[in-house]
C-alpha cells in the first residue's frame, strides 16, 4: 500500500477527512483487503487511545507548590536580558584565527628560506654519499656551456644518463643544458669524473647516505650560497653566488 | 438572527474574560500577588496532571512535572507574553519537561515497562458489564499503552495533545511551536508510527 494512500486512511480512521472524501476512501478501502485491515487497525486505535483519556486523580496540594516555590526561591527570577550581539565574537574569532595562520605560516617560511653558506673549496676532503656499484655510462657533451654556468673555461659538460633514469623524477637533459641539480660549478671536463665520486644526486626525496660524514649537504633543502675558491680578478675576492636550493647542488672537492 | 449575534458576542465576551481572567491573574502573580498564582495553579492543575501523566504513565512522576511545571511558570511570569493563551504556555513548558522525562525513563525501559504495567492495574475495573469484554478491553488498553509509552517522546506528545487529549490543531501548533501544517504532519506520522507498534500486539491478542 502506497504512503499516500494509508495517510488518506489515518485521517479517514480518525474523522480529518471531510464527508465526499471520506465516503470515496471508504469505497476504496472496501475494495482492497490491505486497506481495508489497516483502517480496521487505525479504528481500533482511535478507540482504544480515547479510552486511555481516564486518569487516576492526582494527590497534589496547594502546599506541595508553595514549598517547592519556596525553596526555589519565592520570587520570579530576575529578567536576564540574553544579549543580541553575542553573536559578534565569531567573526572576530575567525579573524584572529586567520592572522595567526597566516603569521605562523609566514615564519615558517622564512625560517625555511634563509640561505646558508657552504664552502665548496678544493681542499675540502670529498666524501662519498651515494655508493655507485652498477657501471655508468656517461654520455659527454662538448658544446658551450649555457650563460648561467660561471667559470672562466668553457666546460665540458656530461650527464649521467644512467643516475637519471635511475632517479625518475629527473628530466632527461637537453645538449647544451645545464643541469642544476647535477653541477655546481666543474672548471673542465676532466675535473667531472673527479667529482662524480662525491656527487649528490637527489630528488624530491632525500637521498639516504651511508657515509658518516655527511650532515650537511642532505639536510639542506633552502637557498645556499656557493662560494667557488677562485678569485675573481676585478675585486681580489673570492665569488659567491647563491642557488635555490641545496638538494640540488653537487659539491666537488 | 439579532439573538444568535448576541449570543455569540456573549460566548466570545464570556471566551475574552476567561482569557482576561488568566491575564489579569499572572500580572497580579508578577507583581508578588502569590494568591493569584495559586488560582492560576487550581484552574490549570488537572490540565497539567493529564497530560504528564499520559507521557509518564505513572502518577508519582505526573505530579513531579506538575511541581516542575508550576514553578518554572512561576519564575518565568515575566517572559509570558499575553497574546498567547496561559494554558498554551503553561501545556509547552510541560510538554518540554515531559520529554526529557520520557528519555531520561526510557533509558531504564525493562524496569520502565514492568511499572508502567502495574500503573495501569487500576484500569482493569472496566464500565461494560460484561466481564471477557472487560478483559478485551482492558488487554486493548494495557497493548495500546504499552505501545503508547515504546513511541518516542516527539510522537507520543502528539498523540497525546490530539488523539486523548483533543485539542485543536492551531492550540497543538502553538504548544509545539510550529505551523498548524506541521502540526498535522507531525500527528500523521505519529499515528503511523504507533500503528507499527500495536498491529503486531493487536496481532497477538487476537491470536
Amino acid at each position: 500500500m502506497k504512503g499516500k494512500v494509508e495517510d488518506k486512511l489515518v485521517q479517514l480512521a480518525f474523522g480529518d477527512l471531510s464527508p465526499s472524501e471520506a465516503k470515496r476512501l471508504e469505497q476504496v478501502a472496501e475494495r482492497d483487503p490491505e486497506a481495508h485491515r489497516a483502517l480496521v487497525v487505525y479504528k481500533e486505535m482511535r478507540d482504544g487511545l480515547r479510552l486511555l483519556a481516564d486518569v487516576p486523580e492526582d494527590q497534589f496540594s496547594k502546599e506541595r507548590l508553595r514549598d517547592a516555590i519556596l525553596k526555589e526561591g519565592l520570587k520570579p527570577a530576575p529578567y536576564r536580558p540574553t544579549s543580541n550581539r553575542a553573536w559578534l565574537w565569531m567573526p572576530v574569532a575567525a579573524c584572529a584565527i586567520g592572522f595567526g595562520f597566516v603569521f605562523v605560516r609566514r615564519t615558517m617560511v622564512t625560517v625555511k628560506s634563509e640561505p646558508q653558506v657552504v664552502m665548496s673549496s678544493k681542499s675540502l676532503r670529498p666524501t662519498p654519499l651515494v655508493e655507485i656499484k652498477e657501471p655508468i655510462r656517461v654520455a659527454v657533451n662538448t658544446a658551450p656551456t649555457a650563460a648561467s654556468f660561471v667559470g672562466p673555461a668553457q666546460p665540458k659538460l656530461r650527464e649521467v644518463s644512467d643516475l637519471g633514469s635511475r632517479h625518475g623524477n629527473r628530466h632527461r637533459l637537453e645538449p647544451n643544458e645545464v643541469d642544476p641539480a647535477i653541477f655546481a660549478r666543474i672548471p673542465d671536463g676532466g675535473e667531472f669524473e673527479d667529482a662524480l665520486g662525491t656527487a649528490v644526486l637527489e630528488d624530491d626525496t632525500p637521498t639516504p647516505t651511508t657515509a658518516p660524514h655527511n650532515d650537511t649537504v642532505t639536510a639542506a633543502s633552502g637557498p645556499m650560497v656557493m662560494i667557488d675558491p677562485d678569485k675573481d680578478a676585478s675585486t681580489g675576492a673570492q665569488r659567491a653566488r647563491e642557488v635555490g636550493s641545496s638538494s640540488n647542488v653537487l659539491v666537488s672537492g | 438572527m439579532v439573538e444568535s449575534r448576541i449570543m455569540g458576542y456573549d460566548a466570545s465576551l464570556s471566551g475574552r474574560m476567561e482569557l482576561d481572567s488568566d491575564g489579569a491573574l499572572v500580572r497580579k502573580a508578577r507583581d508578588g500577588d502569590y494568591a493569584a498564582f495559586e488560582k492560576l495553579f487550581d484552574r490549570h492543575r488537572v490540565l497539567v496532571y493529564r497530560f504528564a501523566y499520559q507521557m509518564t504513565s505513572r502518577r508519582d512522576d505526573a505530579e513531579d512535572i506538575v511541581q516542575e511545571a508550576f514553578v518554572r511558570a512561576y519564575q518565568n511570569l515575566h517572559r509570558y507574553r499575553d497574546e498567547a493563551k496561559f494554558t498554551t504556555w503553561l501545556l509547552r513548558i510541560v510538554t518540554n519537561l515531559c520529554t526529557d522525562q520520557v528519555r531520561m525513563s526510557q533509558r531504564r525501559l525493562a524496569l520502565e515497562q514492568q511499572e508502567a504495567a502495574g500503573a495501569l492495574d487500576w484500569m482493569t475495573t472496566g464500565d461494560i458489564e460484561d466481564p471477557i469484554q472487560n478483559l478485551e478491553a482492558d488487554r486493548r488498553r494495557i497493548a495500546l499503552r504499552k505501545a503508547l509509552n515504546a513511541l518516542p517522546p516527539h510522537h507520543k506528545a502528539v498523540i497525546v495533545l490530539r488523539d486523548i487529549e483533543e485539542r485543536e490543531y492551531p492550540d497543538m501548533a502553538a504548544i509545539l511551536g510550529c505551523t498548524v501544517g506541521g502540526a498535522k504532519l507531525r500527528v500523521l506520522r505519529a499515528r503511523r508510527a504507533l500503528k507499527e507498534r500495536i498491529a503486531p500486539l493487536l496481532g497477538e491478542e487476537r491470536s
